[in-house]
């Protein structure tokens, strides 16, 4: 499991970010750890995986050891404003105007900065009510696109902010993602060349261009090997003799078929990245609650403790 | 089903969540409607690699490029990759009444570093060069495969949130720092502000509010021309020969987002054309299915290894309760959809039409792949009853 204290869970649309999340949720958080799992992506995916009508907006216990928040970036920007102009008045003045919010969204990187503060916020010990920070807040991060301007805000907004508090609080996030002690990103691909193809990139920009700790990339829906080379010569010859159920046949092809595209993706991957991928399971279940996640939770943790 | 897609379209705009094969769907529809003898353009957003190469798309994007298709189709193909941030700098430099203004706009660093913001998307940029393909009559379909975007309101707000934006106040604000506390102009109050301005522009470390306010001045005589497009952006996509197409996958964590995205299209007043469901597991139905009563398991071959034989039984069931899995997801997608897309109590409402592709292993990333999924477009049974609404 990973040793830092910020997880990064990204990748294409549709490769199931939410769910390897909830996963590596999971099996922090039946390890004793102090989870938080953050919401950023879309909203409702990672409620529905916790089986809650809506995730709150400010971290919140949702099962034991494990708190979940749903991030919202107009909050986010309030207490960085809060935290960088010390006049409370003038900041409630500035951010009740329109115009402001249309002049932030026009600063290159600041809400992106002002969310990756407000994560960091939530590792660092808290006064008042919660004393600690948590062990590991886990970020369901948007999808790869949006995910790069996210992590690379911290570079953009520095070329525009290079002193003052501001510069502080950037230069700070910026160290901090960089740091294996504290910050990991997990890519997530699917066996399919076209989410392979850009989990490679994405794998490449974090590591090379921003210098983001990645974890090995995450295979997820990976088929189980079921058949070895053997029974492989053993059913083409019940196929070709007529002695097999063809249902069974179906079955067999569909899972030979699959694995070999989860073998050629591997492949891919190592290829791509140097590192090699985790798979993990494809869930036979049709239900994703929290529950049944433990298959992927074991997953997770065995492919990164080897 | 693709006739009744394509006939009379002029546009034809792919619509979906993300990872559900969009851009391959967009592909296969551009084919098809080559097929049918048309000049058809597909303007395509950061296809997969090999998809690129399959397309013959060259790196640079925003350059129109011809796509090699089989000798059998009659229409051609021309392919467009999105390139949002030098399209912007293009309509700048287009629609800026003079050079030296375009210039000022395209140097200013806040421009520089947000690569268009006052556009805001690749979805708002994607609708702009729409509006550029539909103006050229060397196409007669257009295809557009539309940006990853979490929700549809990224893509028809975004015209919307243009023009709000040029209609507002705010240019005019900008271009004034110091109204962007929105105080009065008595002149202490102006005196003790900029005092304060100048305090935060110390605190952040940034010349920003003076790069933008010369952005907002600058861009402020370029803003009528962005509204007329704005306008134009609209009134196609309301168009009756614009038709939608909602790609949806039969992945139970996705049903609950395309509902939800097909919400969201029906409040912009869109209407739906169909809803294509990839990657849907459609196998072979065993002739046995009738012989055996449906809950026992089918027997291995005697005298086979038992882990094997385990294994075989084991994937069969995993596999039936995937595909029932997908037919509840279907059927979900179905009501979801149908009671979201309510339109018009009063008029004749048309259900959309559904069809579903089936998962190819590997996905089809070659032009013959493509063209076979388009062929299985043509022959997909698609189903649609006329309702009273």
């Amino acid at each position: 499991m990973p040793a830092a204290r910020l997880a990064i869970v990204t990748g294409k649309g549709g490769v199931g970010k939410t769910t390897v999340a909830a996963g590596l949720a999971r099996a922090a958080a039946r390890a004793g750890r102090n989870v938080l799992l953050v919401e950023i992506a879309i909203p409702g995916r990672l409620a529905s995986v916790l089986d809650v009508d809506e995730l709150p907006a400010v971290p919140t216990e949702v099962r034991p050891n494990l708190s979940a928040v749903s991030l919202d970036e107009g909050l986010a920007l309030e207490h960085l404003v809060d935290r960088l102009l010390p006049m409370r008045l003038l900041s409630r003045r500035l951010l009740s105007s329109e115009t402001f919010r249309i002049v932030a969204a026009a600063v290159p990187g600041i809400l992106e900065v002002a969310l990756l503060a407000q994560i960091h916020g939530w590792l660092e010990p808290a006064s008042g009510i919660r004393r600690k920070g948590f062990d590991l807040v886990i970020l369901d991060a948007p999808a790869s696109g949006h995910s790069v301007p996210l992590l690379s805000s911290p570079n953009t907004l520095a070329g525009v902010a290079s002193f003052g508090p501001l510069g502080d609080v950037v230069r700070k996030i910026s160290a901090s993602l960089r740091d294996p002690k504290r910050t990991v990103a997990f890519v997530v691909a699917l066996p399919e060349e076209w989410a392979v193809a850009e989990a490679i990139e994405l794998f490449e920009s974090l590591r090379d261009e921003l210098g983001v700790p990645v974890a090995r990339p995450l295979l997820n829906a990976a088929y189980p090997r079921r058949f070895s080379k053997t029974d492989e010569r053993l059913i083409g010859e019940a196929e070709a003799a007529g002695t097999i159920d063809p249902e069974l046949l179906v079955a067999a092809h569909h899972f030979l078929e699959r694995r070999e595209a989860v073998h050629r993706q591997v492949r891919a991957l190592r290829n791509g990245t140097g590192e090699k991928p985790v798979e993990l399971p494809y869930l036979f279940s049709p239900t994703m609650l929290w529950d049944d996640l433990d298959p992927l939770a074991d997953a997770v943790q065995a492919g990164l403790d080897s | 089903m693709i006739d009744r897609i394509l006939d009379g379209a002029r546009v034809v705009v792919c619509l979906g969540p993300g990872g559900v094969g969009k851009t391959t769907t967009a592909a296969a529809l551009s084919i098809a409607g080559a097929r049918q003898g048309r000049r058809v353009a597909v303007l395509t957003v950061d296809p997969a690699a090999r998809l690129r190469d399959a397309l013959e798309l060259p790196d640079r994007a925003g350059e129109f490029h011809r796509v090699p298709l089989p000798d059998d189709v009659a229409g051609t193909l021309d392919a467009i990759l999105l390139d949002a941030k030098g399209l912007f700098d293009e309509l700048v430099r287009r629609l800026s009444p003079n050079r030296r203004l375009a210039e000022s706009v395209l140097q200013n660093p806040v421009y520089r570093n947000v690569a268009g913001a006052f556009a805001g998307s690749d979805a708002y940029m994607a609708l702009e060069q729409l509006l550029d393909v539909v103006a050229n009559p060397a196409f007669d379909l257009i295809v557009v495969d539309t940006p990853p975007a979490s929700h549809a309101l990224e893509l028809f707000d975004a015209p919307d949130r243009i023009l709000a934006l040029l209609n507002s106040r705010a240019l005019e604000y900008l271009s004034e720092p110091i109204r962007i506390l929105g105080v009065a102009t008595s002149r202490f109050t102006r005196g003790v502000l900029s005092g304060v301005l100048g305090m935060l522009e110390r605190v952040t470390g940034m010349t920003l509010l003076r790069d933008i306010s010369a952005l907002a001045s600058d861009f402020a005589s370029v803003a009528p021309a962005f509204r007329e497009r704005a306008e134009s952006i609209h009134a196609l996509l309301r168009d009756d020969t614009t038709r939608y197409v909602l790609m949806a996958s039969a992945d139970p964590h996705a049903a609950r987002d395309t509902v939800q995205f097909a919400a969201d299209v029906s409040e912009f007043g869109i209407e739906l054309d169909a809803v294509v469901v990839n990657r849907v597991l459609r196998l072979p139905t065993p002739a046995t299915e009738s012989r055996r009563p449906a809950e026992a398991p089918p027997a291995p071959p005697a005298r086979w290894p038992a882990t094997l034989s385990r294994n075989l039984v084991a994937s069969a069931r995993e596999l039936a309760a995937v595909q029932r899995a997908q037919r509840a997801v279907i059927e979900a997608l179905r009501s979801g959809i149908a009671s979201v897309s309510s339109g018009n109590a009063d008029e004749e409402r048309r259900e959309p039409l559904w069809a579903e592709l089936p998962a190819l292993t590997p996905a089809p990333t070659t032009l013959e792949g493509i063209d076979e999924l388009a062929r299985g477009f043509a022959s997909a049974p698609a189903t649609a009853r006329r309702i009273r609404g």
